[in-house]
């Protein structure tokens, strides 16, 4: 069956004239493929290890350098908690094949948020031309929101990857619809699943295709749901392996589940509404939204146009409904919005005036990409140490730094407490040193299996148990209640300063000032005062 | 001439035939002493694997003299707060039944110990972590004993003066009105101008042998006579430069801090000494909060830090303490050396005494013995290796895991071997499927010509 990739945007007075074939042009269109690329490459790569891992890069990280073997993070860093293991399989691969870096993590989550780039190409181009696959690759080269989480060793670059290439296997099948291309759809969907839990999303996208199109053979799904199996099947062999380790007395899967779905708002509800649009950059949130009516109300609207708006319906639906909020969940709706924008510029192109000029056509997609950057408020490349309210969003300011500071000035085996569990995580990276959390609760059914509450501080300071403070803003302005605390026990333990990092801030007067981010204290000893 | 090269050649071959490490001065200038109460080294460390603790199926009978009276096996305490026990000289006396170590229950009962099995009783790892991480990390002298066969105050003697006997014989089982008249280590220290302070917890300078008072035991502080034994010695209170080497135990902390602590710093704690019955965990804290100042300190790198307890406390112990002299040696303490130049896990079975801190501090200072007792006392070289270069502090950790209670390893070998077989096996199949697509998309391009032909 022969299938018409540009169903919607034809243009509706015959033959393109000269000026608009730019993208056709063969050397043009590679051109434009090579700009995109190095684009993406430079925003992707450049500074990348300028700042330290945050709590999660940490995690995911040390569990790859566990699958590597390498020593250290054994203790640490379980490859058996909540999530597959694919981006850390993947960055463990790398650290058997280099060595462990500190950076790996960002350097593959780069380059998975490179790939993301070409398969939204793929993905444009499959459903309707390569003008839009191009310009759409380009939106997700440039966007602020989708470099900031690629930049990251974080889960959401490889998920997004495999979410835009489970639409792309899709959009084959439909085309050619044969068991291969079913069992590709299968693997794909897998895939984004073992990259993260909350991939599962694909499997609710393709089912409401499925079934608002209809006409998919059952063979085919079993086939794809075969191979989804078998690609999904090392988290399941994992997951029985963590129940193992559960009844001998760590933390299983179950325990997770139970966590997950017992936690605690740490957003209001309104969080994606008012910030989604933002992500993106309002025009081209904006435009994609345009993009989305321009689909729903076009005459021959298809599966995979239904695909195309599920893709950023499902998820954005589920995120709002789902409890725990982040910067960086909905990244993997970033190539659809990317493409349903490109489907507007394109037909505006293919609507345009005969007067515009080549120049003009240029000139317009060197506006369209500073749009989506200047639009793009919530979007700086650097994590901004001004900004720590949205989860995912940031590292801990000057973490990295902490770390390397207890690396090189505490004997090992000291016991530092701090506010919050994220920090514990950056100095367990970098330092191998442990920083026990305050605020993580007793209460296992509101705590996060992988960490221990802190029994009794008081008693344990007060006999010099613990021998560090570490107080850092990030986690003060997550937790007022833990913060004070700890404050209060610096104040009655006799702590002394012994490290403190500061940024610039502005303050309420424009003046910059240079506050502290992070201070560790040495407590006095229990003779000399504190608890004799 | 002749005579100057008899010399010359005499000062050679002495200087060659002497060994190696003796001519090298060991690189530690400052040692760190803190003596405790009152345990055993079968109470602290009796299960402590690979060291002479309690042997396979011990028991302690209740009346040596009728056996059929039964016996008790060790067991682990549950509480860290217990009654103290009786541990006077002749409570020892009787639990050690002329060497065959049999008679502790017998001994608490006769002294009057309410329980007098709780002598069997024993600690581990559970109630004084900190101890044993050390032990794991240094030095674990199982085959130190108390010096006398009696309690606290003679043993705090010989740990500054290395008898408990006056120059007329007379025996100090307490602090004399008219002071001790003892020579001790620091006045060897004094005399070779190497530095030296006392430590004292709650230092009270009113609570010294002038005291009626504090010498029958009616002060708060009265405790301080029983564990400094300087302040018994009339000129440690009258001259005012040894005096003000007498101090209080926060100047220890500072003085760490700042890297001045003295090349002999001897501590002895008051309220957190584990001595029954008090919270031996607190006094557990106390004395690794006391190292870890040294850790942190700038002189770590070339420091000692001995640990030990200065007698039994009614504890039972398996190991009879060899006779020596009339005084000694009492039952057998534990004892821990911690030093960058410590061996690592290094379980040390040379004979020592308290008079063994002593012969060290002659040994790292070239002063010249007190009695015969240090004479002729091991100092510590078999628990150092001067090969080594200093290692790095390590703090021990407030929870121990033994071996047997370790985790097992986890799975990592098969879940490596999951992931690369599912995704291995999804690479080559969609590297045949890309391969095959590439030959279909050529074949189709010759047929058709038409690049954007999708069919």
């Amino acid at each position: 069956m022969a299938v018409t990739r540009t169903q919607v945007a034809q243009p509706q007075t015959g033959d393109s004239p000269p000026e608009l074939r730019i993208l056709t042009n063969k050397r043009l269109q590679y051109l434009a493929m090579g700009i995109v690329a190095v684009v993406g490459v430079a925003l992707r790569f450049a500074a990348l290890d300028e700042l330290g891992v945050n709590s999660d890069e940490a995690v995911y990280s040390g569990q790859a350098a566990s699958l590597a073997g390498i020593e250290r993070f054994l203790d640490d860093f379980s490859p058996f908690r909540a999530h597959p293991l694919l981006f850390q399989f993947t960055l463990s691969l790398l650290y058997r094949l280099v060595g462990f870096t500190d950076v790996g993590g960002r350097i593959v989550a780069a380059c998975f948020g490179l790939l993301t780039v070409a398969a939204t190409f793929a993905v444009g181009q499959r459903i309707f031309s390569k003008r839009i696959g191009l310009l759409g690759a380009l939106a997700v080269a440039v966007m602020p929101y989708h470099v900031v989480v690629s930049r990251q060793a974080l889960l959401e670059a490889a998920m997004t990857l495999f979410f835009t290439l489970t639409m792309y296997a899709l959009v084959r099948y439909r085309e050619i619809r044969t068991a291969g291309a079913a069992a590709f759809v299968g693997i794909a969907s897998g895939l984004t699943f073992m990259s993260k839990e909350v991939g599962i999303l694909v499997l609710v996208i393709l089912a409401v295709v499925v079934l608002v199109e209809g006409g998919y053979r059952v063979s085919h799904l079993a086939i794809g749901l075969v191979a989804f199996i078998f690609t999904v099947s090392p988290h399941l062999v994992a997951s029985g392996i963590g129940a193992v380790e559960s009844e001998a007395g760590g933390a299983g899967w179950v325990q997770y589940l139970i966590w997950q779905l017992g936690r605690p708002p740490n957003h209001p509800g309104s969080f994606y509404l008012s910030n989604a649009l933002h992500y993106f950059g309002l025009p081209l949130a904006l435009l994609a939204i345009i993009g989305g009516v321009l689909l729903t109300r076009t005459a021959r609207r298809n599966g995979s146009h239904n695909l195309l708006i599920a893709w950023v319906l499902v998820p954005l639906l589920f995120f709002q409904v789902w409890k725990v909020k982040g910067y960086h969940y909905i990244v993997e709706i970033a190539p659809a919005v990317a493409i349903l924008a490109a489907l507007v510029l394109d037909w505006l192109w293919t609507h345009r005036r005969l007067m515009f000029r080549r120049s003009s056509v240029v000139l317009g997609v060197v506006a369209f990409t500073a749009m989506i950057w200047i639009s793009a408020v919530n979007g700086p490349l650097e994590q901004n140490y001004a900004r720590v309210g949205d989860a995912g969003y940031s590292g801990i300011p000057g973490g990295k730094e902490a770390a390397l500071w207890i690396r090189d000035n505490t004997p090992e085996g000291a016991r530092l407490l701090g506010i919050g569990p994220s920090l514990g995580n950056i100095v367990r990276f970098y330092a191998d040193a442990d920083v026990d959390a305050l605020s993580v609760s007793p209460n296992p059914v509101r705590t996060n299996p992988a960490y221990e509450a802190v029994s009794n501080p008081d008693y344990q300071l007060r006999w010099g148990l613990y021998d560090y403070i570490v107080y850092d803003v990030y986690s003060a302005q997550r937790t007022a209640h833990f913060a004070n605390r700890l404050l209060d026990f610096i104040g009655r333990y006799g702590g002394e300063l012994v490290y403190e990092d500061t940024s610039i801030r502005i303050g309420e007067d424009g003046e910059p000032f240079s506050a502290p981010i992070i201070r560790i204290y040495r407590l006095k000893p229990v003779g000399q005062g504190a608890g004799a | 001439m002749r005579r100057l090269g008899a010399l010359l050649t005499f000062v050679a071959i002495t200087a060659l035939s002497m060994p190696a490490d003796a001519q090298e001065q060991p690189p530690i200038d400052t040692i760190v002493i803190v003596m405790q109460e009152d345990r055993t080294y079968d109470n602290y460390f009796g299960t402590y694997p690979g060291a002479n603790g309690w042997p396979e199926g011990f028991t302690m009978a209740v009346d040596p003299f009728d056996l059929a009276a039964g016996a008790v096996a060790p067991f682990k305490l549950d509480s860290t707060r217990t009654p103290s026990l009786p541990h006077s000289a002749k409570a020892m006396v009787r639990a050690f039944n002329k060497g065959a170590m049999d008679g502790f229950i017998d001994s608490a009962e006769a002294y009057g110990a309410t329980d007098p099995a709780l002598t069997m009783g024993y600690y581990d790892y559970r109630d004084i972590p900190f101890y044993w991480h050390l032990a794991d990390e240094y030095v674990l002298a199982d085959n130190w004993f108390s010096s006398v066969m009696g309690p606290s105050f003679p043993n705090h003697l010989y740990l500054f003066a290395a008898t408990m006997t006056g120059p007329n014989g007379e025996r100090y089982t307490s602090v004399p009105a008219e002071g001790l008249d003892v020579v001790t280590i620091f006045d060897r220290l004094e005399e070779a101008g190497v530095s030296w302070k006392v430590y004292v917890q709650g230092y009270d300078p009113t609570a010294n042998f002038r005291s009626t008072e504090a010498r029958l035991g009616l002060t708060d502080t009265a405790a301080q006579l029983i564990w400094v034994p300087l302040v018994g010695i009339p000129r440690f209170i009258d001259d005012p430069v040894l005096n003000s080497k007498i101090v209080d135990l926060s100047e220890f902390f500072v003085d760490a801090a700042n890297s001045e602590l003295p090349s002999v710093a001897m501590i002895t704690p008051s309220g957190l000494s584990e001595h029954p019955p008090g919270d031996l965990k607190l006094g557990h804290f106390f004395a690794v909060d006391l190292l870890e100042a040294l850790m942190v300190s700038d002189q770590w790198d070339r420091s000692a830090f001995i640990l030990t307890w200065d007698e039994w406390g009614g504890w039972a112990d398996h190991v009879a303490p060899p006779q020596v002299d009339e005084d000694g040696y009492g039952m057998r303490v534990p004892g821990l050396i911690v030093s960058p130049y410590a061996k690592r896990g290094y379980v040390d079975s040379t004979l020592y005494d308290h008079t063994s801190v002593l012969a060290t501090i002659e040994w790292l200072f070239d002063v010249d013995p007190l009695t015969p007792r240090d004479a002729n006392a091991a100092p510590f070289e078999n628990a150092f290796d001067f090969t080594q270069p200093p290692r790095a502090p390590v703090f021990p950790a407030p929870e121990y895991l033994p071996e047997e209670e370790t985790p097992p390893e986890l799975p990592l070998e098969e879940l490596n071997g999951v992931y690369a077989l599912v995704f291995g096996s999804l690479v080559v199949v969609a590297g045949a499927e890309w391969g095959r697509s590439r030959l279909r998309g050529k074949s189709n391009k010759r047929s058709t010509g038409d690049p954007e032909d999708y069919s």
